[in-house]
């Protein structure tokens, strides 16, 4: 059943000529107007929110102050000149957000040493935040103590955009009828051809092997392309797409070694 | 585990599995590998057209309705944890509702637990107690896998009605004596539960619980591969030190003691006993610290339920109750204030406090409604008879029933759904108080969206009344297909159902949709032409083309049923008169604002007639009236009478109800035409706030008066301000409305115009050739919307020198504009200024002297040379022919 996603209707597929960060980006030599720029920064900041959220708490904050710092965080962004200094040259949406990040919580440190942190404003609702798209993240125990707060952003972040293509996947076979083929086959997206049972799944839905063979084939490569097209809101062009995920790819794996 | 804050944000695991193909541990939904997922993103694959991805979907015969196993029908997908499936299904010739589980898990693979699990089943279905879930049937699918079907139970589990049972510590020990009670006569049975947690307790709709899966859960939850399933114990919470730490070979029932213990205590504290950032830390500390007193979390708690609490929760399963019947017993004892038999029996401990905020209560959203409903039973019902609680039953069934089609009639054209205004007019029909039908209505809803005995027809409009209007749609669409295959076939069945298919997908601003559903129907009720019933339905076909911007079809099809139903119903029938209405409306939007007005005078003086002066529906009436006199150019008229209204519904209907907002909108709008500016702008400003409220941020609606406000943000010189309203509003209307709804053109054209203004005459020539064509398609040639566009055209084209292309359009324009709105026309006097001052900047005085000559002359003759548009245009006049 679809809960209640008229507010938070999924945003329209992201072309490329028109990514939320370029069109960012494209309002610094004034090729867009702010207005837009500034709503396409308060999407992206609703879509990423996690990422800081799980960054300051690593940080040593308790959840509680975690939450208000992410939303002071967002509010400065929004209201301040964040996208007005972004800089072309000097990264991606990821990179920058995360920079500003470590520079506010800095600021933050320091006025609240001088006792003057506070202020009750909301970027937006807690429980809106947390409804509109639960997490089903786990990593290591270890982890949690052990890798820096960097890395966790970066984790969190890989998990935002993979969970976000997940759900569009999700919400793509549902209104054509397939949920119980999404629920079914979803599991077995990453896995090697020889670890699916495909009779098992077969089975369960009561159609030929060679079908679901079929069927999870596009489905994989649906996936792919939803989680590309959610990289590309955050990058400002196209060939940066396949760059992003790879560092990702590395962030996740960064450290395995010493672990072990 | 509460899936909030840091808990929720990661959730970590003790021995997570390595990916076997990237040897990383971090995974997400499903178990899929994080690190795999994005591997196989950045691999270049070649795009898959969404074409082809429909195609391999629609394929795969696996749609999601009409789905059978065994002798059940699957309606739908409940839930799924790492053994099984729990669906909600329907017995096929019982028609009974049924919840289904079934077990995907992959001890399947082998006949032999096959055949234990189904024994173990069957035993489990043969506990028969007023308190445990019944078991229906235990079976195996044609594919081999077991299934069992048991009861439904509508109210959900006490996992999520727990929020709401908070403060309410009788309910609590009510509800959880009972569930003693059961759990002891399962025990005497030999069957122990194992994982009884509050998502195992479930309620039916009258609010008693039921104890589910007994003796299953470790078929349906845990897994023997633990490294496979992601949470390894669903509920850690809840379950006992002993039992998670494997130290019981043989389980004993003080682990089922505990457990109650640790729910009794999670609904009075509203956290469990233990939390912690994963499993494995809540059972360690379960195991290793005393459980925390109660009235550490709840100030001014009860002793003896905490002394209660503390006895389940012991460490040593010794200490605890011994029979679940004790544990029962001494809640009973505390429900008639008796002294209980447990002491306590620990000698004060060093209370470990939580820092951390409690993420159940944080995560608490909504309550159950099945639970507001049983408790508002509670409290109400208690006091009435059973015969009249079935009175009340019956009327409010007949209330959900009505209320789609009740809405159609009382709500305004293209403001549906608005369902705050359905309820006089139904408490009315139905003989109840107001107050009553809006506090139960909603409820009754509720539950009997969820009821196993509900008609598709009656969860229709049962969902319809809880605003969900696609499950509306879809069950209507049920009942029609049920009515249309019955025999024998009942058309009147038939047409109700797709007329509320067709009310549900246009409250869903799904209008082509509605359409559908809505001719379907008439070719049933074609044949019963000129009943009240036809009149129904032709009324909210007239009213959804309304919506869809058809004002001249809108119009002509009223005028039908007003007809029909004057001589049906009476001229003085509310339906009627909600007819009429609406045509007022289609009248405003067609520009015929003299019929519009006289229209509106007849029926504002036969509702003051009928319903007094200060009756919210006579003042309906006023505010239409004084729509069609601001429409038609009756400014201070309209003001006067929006304010007089406005200060009325304030008192009579509240400042927060939807026709106080439209008149708020109405007089704002005044106001703006009288060149108020900053006035307008708070009251827009104002409304549009309560808009998003009351109506939502994309709702036709709210995007109209957010319209409203750019223009005036746009005639106060805040251009920049105007603009980005604008397309926003443009992006929203094209998305919600379409982009070929005259609100939406009549939106593009302002932003045109605004162009103009600013001198970016390329822009704005792009805009209007763009929707030139769209508006004399939709409105018509010489609608004022198409006029104006053109006009915004031509000075496009002045200002960028092309001059003779301009002033072919001018000439047409201006005599369309005389025309048809006439000289004196706000419009027609602004852009022959326009024009003529665009064309003197371009130094091309002569012919601008020429279009203003000619415009004076036409309306010396037909306003009089006194006239001030004859003046403004002789004062322009005089001064273009002074030489520069």
């Amino acid at each position: 059943m679809t809960p209640h996603t008229a507010r938070n209707a999924p945003e329209s597929s992201g072309h490329f000529h028109t990514t939320r960060w370029s069109l960012i980006l494209s309002s610094l030599d004034g090729q867009t107007d702010e207005a837009q720029a500034r709503e396409a920064l308060a999407q992206l900041c609703r879509i990423y929110w996690r990422p800081i959220f799980a960054f300051v708490c690593r940080k040593g904050h308790s959840e509680q102050d975690a939450q208000d710092l992410t939303q002071d965080f967002f509010l400065m962004v929004l209201k301040g000149n964040f996208f007005l200094r972004a800089d072309p040259e000097r990264g991606r949406f990821r990179s920058l957000l995360c920079t500003a990040l470590q520079n506010f919580l800095r600021d933050a440190h320091a006025k609240a040493q001088a006792g003057k942190r506070g202020g009750d404003q909301h970027f937006v609702s807690w429980d809106d935040w947390m409804a509109e798209a639960p997490s089903r993240l786990t990593i290591p125990a270890a982890a949690l103590e052990s890798w820096p707060a960097e890395r966790i952003f970066d984790v969190r972040w890989a998990a935002t955009l993979a969970e976000r293509a997940l759900r569009r996947l999700q919400e793509e076979c549902e209104s054509r009828d397939r949920r119980r083929v999404f629920d079914a086959l979803s599991g077995s997206l990453t896995a090697e051809r020889e670890e699916v049972s495909y009779d098992a799944l077969a089975r369960e839905l009561g159609a030929g092997t060679a079908e679901i063979k079929r069927v999870l084939h596009r489905l994989r490569q649906r996936y792919r392309q939803l989680l590309r097209d959610a990289v590309a809101e955050t990058v400002e062009k196209p060939e940066e797409v396949e760059d992003e995920l790879r560092y990702l790819v590395a962030a996740l794996a960064a450290g395995r070694e010493r672990e072990q | 585990m509460n899936l909030c804050g840091l808990t929720d944000s990661l959730a970590a695991l003790h021995a997570p599995g390595e990916c076997p193909h990237c040897h990383t541990q971090s995974r997400i939904g499903h178990g899929l590998c994080l690190s795999c997922l994005l591997r196989g993103g950045a691999e270049d694959d070649e795009n898959l057209a969404p074409e082809e991805f429909d195609a391999a979907l629609a394929a795969l015969t696996v749609s999601d309705t009409h789905w059978r196993l065994g002798n059940y029908e699957i309606l739908e997908e409940l839930g799924r944890g790492g053994m099984g499936v729990i669906y909600r299904a329907r017995q096929r010739h019982s028609r009974r509702i049924v919840a289904l589980k079934r077990v995907l898990g992959y001890h399947a693979d082998s006949r032999e637990t096959l055949t234990r699990f189904r024994r173990e089943a069957e035993a489990a279905s043969s506990l028969d107690h007023p308190n445990i879930l019944p078991i229906y049937e235990v079976g195996e699918s044609e594919d081999g896998l077991p299934y069992f079907s048991m009861k439904f139970a509508p109210g959900g589990s006490l996992q999520e009605v727990a929020p709401v049972l908070h403060d309410n510590p009788r309910e609590i020990v009510r509800l959880m004596a009972k569930v003693a009670r059961a759990v002891q006569y399962a025990h005497r049975e030999g069957i122990l539960h194992r994982d009884l947690k509050p998502g195992n307790i479930l309620l039916d709709g009258r609010g008693e619980p039921f104890v589910s899966d007994f003796g299953l859960a470790k078929w349906l939850d845990a897994s023997s591969d633990i490294t496979r399933t992601l949470t390894i114990f669903g509920t850690p919470g809840y379950i006992a030190p002993e039992q998670a730490e494997g130290v019981a070979t043989s389980a004993r029932p003080t682990v089922d003691i505990y457990s109650l213990g640790a729910i009794l205590f999670g609904l009075l504290a509203g956290r469990p006993p233990f939390l912690g950032e994963h499993a494995l830390a809540v059972i360690h500390q379960a195991a290793q610290q005393p459980a925390p007193k109660l009235r550490s979390f709840v100030n001014g708690a009860d002793r003896d339920l905490e002394t209660i609490c503390a006895r389940c929760l012991e460490r040593e399963p010794e200490a605890r109750y011994r029979l679940a019947g004790h544990l029962a017993e001494d809640l009973e004892r505390w429900l008639e204030d008796r002294p209980i038999l447990a002491r306590p029996v620990s000698p004060p401990v060093k209370v470990w406090r939580w820092t951390r905020r409690n993420p159940a209560i944080a995560g608490a959203a909504a309550a159950s409604v099945a639970l507001l409903m049983f408790v508002a039973g509670l409290f109400t019902w208690h006091r009435q008879t059973q015969a009249e609680a079935n009175a009340e039953i019956a009327k409010l069934r007949q209330g959900v029933m009505k209320f789609a089609h009740l809405e159609a009639q009382v709500c305004q054209p293209g403001e549906k759904p608005m369902q705050g205004d359905v309820y006089p007019r139904l408490a009315r029909d139905l003989g109840l108080d107001v107050k009553l039908l809006r506090g139960k209505l909603p409820l009754f809803a509720a539950s009997l969206r969820r009821s196993p005995d509900a008609s598709a027809s009656e969860r229709a409009n049962a969902a319809y009344v809880a605003n969900d209007y696609e499950e509306a749609e879809r069950w209507a669409m049920q009942a029609a297909a049920e009515a249309r295959t019955a025999a024998p076939v009942n058309p009147r069945t038939f047409i109700q159902a797709l007329e509320l298919a067709g009310l549900s997908a246009q409250a869903a601003i799904q209008y082509p949709r509605a359409m559908q559903h809505f001719r379907e129907a008439e070719k049933f009720a074609d044949v019963q032409r000129d009943s009240e019933e036809w009149a129904g339905l032709q009324d909210a076909i007239a009213d959804l083309l309304f919506a869809q911007g058809k004002y001249g079809e809108a119009e002509k099809l009223f005028r039908t049923v007003i007809e029909v139903r004057s001589r049906v119903l009476g001229p003085e029938h509310p339906d009627t008169l909600a007819s009429r209405h609406r045509l007022i409306y289609a009248l405003n939007e067609e520009e015929k604002h003299a019929e519009a007005e006289a229209e509106a005078r007849q029926v504002v003086a036969l509702r003051e007639k009928i319903l007094g002066s200060e009756h919210p529906d006579t003042l309906l009436s006023c505010y239409n009236l004084a729509n069609a006199l601001y429409h038609g150019g009756k400014t201070p008229e309209a003001e006067r009478l929006y304010r007089e209204v406005l200060k009325l519904n304030q008192t009579v209907i509240g400042p927060e109800h939807r026709r106080t907002l439209a008149a708020r909108i109405g007089l704002a709008n005044t106001l703006n035409d009288q060149g108020k500016y900053a006035e307008a702008i708070r009251f827009y400003r104002d409304a549009i706030k309560l808009d998003e409220k009351v109506y939502g941020r994309e709702h036709p609606v709210t995007l109209n008066d957010r319209m409203n406000l750019a223009t005036a943000l746009q005639a106060n010189r805040d251009n920049p301000a105007a603009e980005a309203e604008y397309r926003t509003v443009i992006t929203l209307q094209e998305k919600v409305i379409g982009p070929e709804h005259a609100h939406t053109l009549n939106t593009r054209n302002n932003l045109a115009e605004l162009l103009d203004d600013e001198g970016r005459f390329a822009e704005a020539e792009a805009e209007c050739r763009q929707i030139i064509g769209l508006e004399e398609k939709i409105v018509g040639p010489e609608h004022r919307l198409t006029l104006n566009s053109r006009g915004n055209l031509a000075v496009a084209l002045i200002g960028q020198g092309k001059i003779e292309e301009a002033q072919g359009q001018i000439a047409e324009v201006m005599r369309l504009m005389e025309d048809k709105l006439g000289p004196g026309y706000p419009d027609t006097v602004s852009f022959t200024i326009k024009f003529a001052t665009g064309l003197a900047h371009q130094g091309k005085a002569q012919e601008a002297v020429e279009i203003v000559g000619g415009a004076e002359e036409r309306a010396r003759r037909t306003l009089g040379p006194n006239h001030p548009v004859t003046q403004k245009y002789a004062k322009l006049l005089h001064t273009l022919e002074k030489p520069m």
